[in-house]
């Protein structure tokens, strides 16, 4: 086998090359000294790495996660400037010229009122149209009904009078003698 | 849930509860990460909450086909190398190996102590000083590879180049390291020979980034 590159060296040393690369290249180190002296030495290196060992710090509660509460803080601190930005611009502005404000806006405020005024007296036509129909309707409903009723009562009256006339003569009856 | 169903619900609905889960599970590797990348507790705390901030300020951007492990790191590495740069403009580090190859003398800022307890603390310092000197592409691919464990593939996914880079930078890494630490460690297995076998003549040694 051909010298392997040092790329495929130091994949061989952290165990990132394929499998059947990485038997070949280790019975290469077995036979190549040159090759060998290359891989102890990184190996040594490697081995003088693993002892530089950082501190476990231990883990922080769930409900309190460290970094998180500087954002807090921040958004905090932006709330709090921009309020003070605002009452500072709202107390510290010049007021504004009433008078002069007014003015420019009459004429169209003018407009719009007139406008409004207009609508409302085109609807409360409308409306007062309505009730004045349902107001004739009404009466002559009441009219016809009226009449109704007088036609039955006259009808009523004359077939009281016949029963009453019937009733009489019935009453009057006097058999006949017999002969 | 998984890292990128949380994360999904922090881009779409910036649910604090799933940010606050993302960093209970990830702030101890990023930190370690910062760490390794900085030699520098406190600033390694400072990064990492550097780094979960532009997380929630960047969740737009992220992908949600995309991993959120390689985002994460990304951004992590990302500003360990501005704050490494900023010390270097600043002269809070010492230089790194030049470009030329060789390697400073190591400067350890250990002092050595008789007692035999403490002896794993010297080397783990000495350690600690080398790799600082490592440049730094080079320590990148070393710590991600080496302490946090990602495969040479996932380090070509956090850093966007291709997966040999990475293990020529591993090469690399190791060897200036190996230099590094060489009066501390046993002469005949840390000599690394001056005449490499044929076939690794003439390769191209990788360049760091600048």
């Amino acid at each position: 086998m051909n010298h392997p590159t040092r790329e495929d060296l130091v994949a061989h040393l952290y165990g990132e090359l394929p499998p059947e690369q990485q038997t070949e290249l280790a019975a290469h180190l077995r036979e190549c000294a040159d090759c060998q002296k290359v891989a102890t030495a990184w190996r040594g290196t490697m081995a003088e790495l693993d002892t530089w060992q950082l501190p476990v710090l231990p883990a922080r509660p769930k409900s309190t996660p460290a970094f998180f509460a500087p954002f807090v803080r921040w958004a905090a601190a932006a709330c709090l400037a921009a309020g003070l930005g605002f009452l500072g611009g709202r107390f510290s502005a010049p007021a504004p010229d009433a008078v002069a404000l007014r003015a420019a806006l009459a004429p169209e405020l003018s407009k719009i009122s007139a406008a409004m005024d207009a609508k409302l007296a085109e609807d409360r036509r409308a409306v007062t149209e309505i009730l004045r129909t349902m107001q004739t309707q009404r009466t002559e409903d009441y009219a016809s009904l009226r009449r109704a009723l007088e036609t039955l009562a006259l009808n009523t009256e004359d077939s009281l009078e016949t029963a009453q006339q019937q009733i009489v003569q019935l009453a009057t009856f006097t058999e006949p003698a017999q002969r | 849930m998984t890292d990128e169903q949380a994360m999904w619900r922090v881009q779409s609905h910036d649910d604090p509860e799933a940010f606050a889960e993302i960093v209970r599970r990830w702030e101890g590797p990023i930190r370690n990460l910062c760490q390794r990348m900085t030699a520098d507790l406190h600033r390694a705390e400072d990064l990492a909450q550097e780094t979960f901030a532009r997380l929630f300020a960047r969740r737009r951007e992220w992908q949600p086909t995309a991993k959120l492990s390689t985002y994460l790191w990304r951004i992590a590495i990302n500003l360990c190398h501005d704050e490494n740069r900023r010390r270097t403009r600043h002269g809070e580090v010492p230089l790194e190996t030049g470009e030329d190859g060789e390697s400073p003398a190591l400067i350890t800022v250990f002092h050595p102590t008789p007692h035999d307890e403490l002896e794993t603390e010297e080397r783990a310092e000495q350690v600690r000083a080398a790799l600082l000197r490592v440049s730094e592409p080079f320590r990148t691919v070393l710590v991600l590879r080496h302490y946090e464990g990602l495969k040479f593939r996932e380090i070509a996914e956090v850093l966007h180049v291709p997966e040999g880079t990475v293990k020529s930078r591993m090469v690399e890494g190791l060897t200036q390291l190996t230099r590094l630490l060489q009066p501390t460690l046993n002469d005949s297995a840390a000599t690394v020979p001056s005449s490499e076998p044929a076939t690794w003549q003439n390769r191209s040694q990788p360049k760091a980034r600048p």
